[in-house]
């Protein structure tokens, strides 16, 4: 089972910078663009949180299903695209970043 | 008939179905716990075990070609001794997960009750869920990219399965954290089906 890195990178990173610039063009409100983007990384937590909250679950209970192998894949390249969305979610919400963390 | 009833009944009907989709370890105690065939090293979990050193987990190994490798073995190596994957400890790691979801949410229920009769301001409820949020992300993110390219790039260290544990471990802060985040911006969140 070989995981691809690059590809759902430049896939999420590319997906951003295209909605991003419409909100900057003002082609999209600003609400758009954040809701879409809160609804991609729910996505993705799904995929790739809950998914593996399955897989351990199973792991330490013994338990076995026939779609683990796909489960483990997709968790790990949801994963990668939950990484990148996460920085992309601190992007659009700096300003409460910057609060929790007493930047300002 | 109420709502409820009609889920719960319908809840009952598909039992057997998830009973017959799960297996339990008991019936497959040598197979691997995610499916996986032929993993090659240094496997994608820390129970990988290669007792016949043939570069794949036993554990992902069919039967006939563990078979198919014993016989190899025993034509090069006619005192070799006989390893089974059976002798192996399998469940040597503990992930806790029940006790660490329970402590997190008991940890929640108790700032919650804190910032619902004043005695903490909501802000400072918030500030700390999104830390714990945030450390559980960073958390799991880093172990889980060091762990990616610990297979794509062949990396077996003694590292390893410390690795896998704190990448388990965080990530469920993570996921139960992310919940209570959904719930502490229950009314954002719902805004997002419906742009």
């Amino acid at each position: 089972m070989e995981y691809e890195i690059l590809i759902p990178s430049m896939l999420v990173i590319g997906l951003y910078i295209i909605t991003y610039g419409l909100y900057k063009k003002g082609l999209v409100n600003r609400r758009w663009h954040v809701n879409l983007w809160n609804l991609i990384i729910f996505i993705a937590f799904i995929i790739s949180g809950i998914g593996g909250f399955i897989l351990l679950f199973m792991l330490e209970y013994g338990l076995k299903a026939p779609f683990n192998q796909q489960l483990l894949y997709w968790h790990v390249e949801a994963g990668v695209g939950l990484v990148i969305i996460t920085i992309f979610h601190f992007h659009y919400y700096k300003g409460s970043v910057y609060r929790v963390f007493g930047v300002r | 008939m109420g709502l409820m009833e009609k889920i719960a009944k319908k809840l009952i009907l598909l039992l057997p179905a998830i009973g017959g989709l799960l297996s339990l370890e008991g019936s497959c105690a040598t197979s691997c716990p995610y499916g996986l065939v032929n993993d090659p090293y240094p496997g994608q979990c820390p129970r990988y075990t290669d007792l016949n050193g043939d570069g794949f987990c036993d554990f992902s190994q069919t039967s006939v070609s563990m078979t198919t490798d014993t016989e190899i073995d025993e034509t090069h190596q006619g005192d070799a001794t006989d390893h089974t994957i059976e002798n192996v400890d399998v469940d040597g790691v503990d992930y806790h997960i029940i006790p660490v979801t329970m402590i997190i949410i008991g940890l929640y229920l108790l700032t919650h009750y804190l910032f619902k009769k004043g005695y903490i301001r909501r802000s400072k409820h918030r500030r700390l869920w999104n830390l714990f949020l945030t450390f559980g992300y960073a958390g799991t993110g880093f172990t889980g990219f060091l762990l990616i390219f610990f297979i794509k790039l062949g990396i077996k260290t003694a590292l390893n399965p410390s690795v896998t544990y704190w990448h388990a471990e965080m990530s469920i802060l993570m996921v139960v954290a992310t919940l209570l985040h959904i719930h502490i911006y229950w009314k954002p969140f719902r805004s997002i089906f419906s742009f």
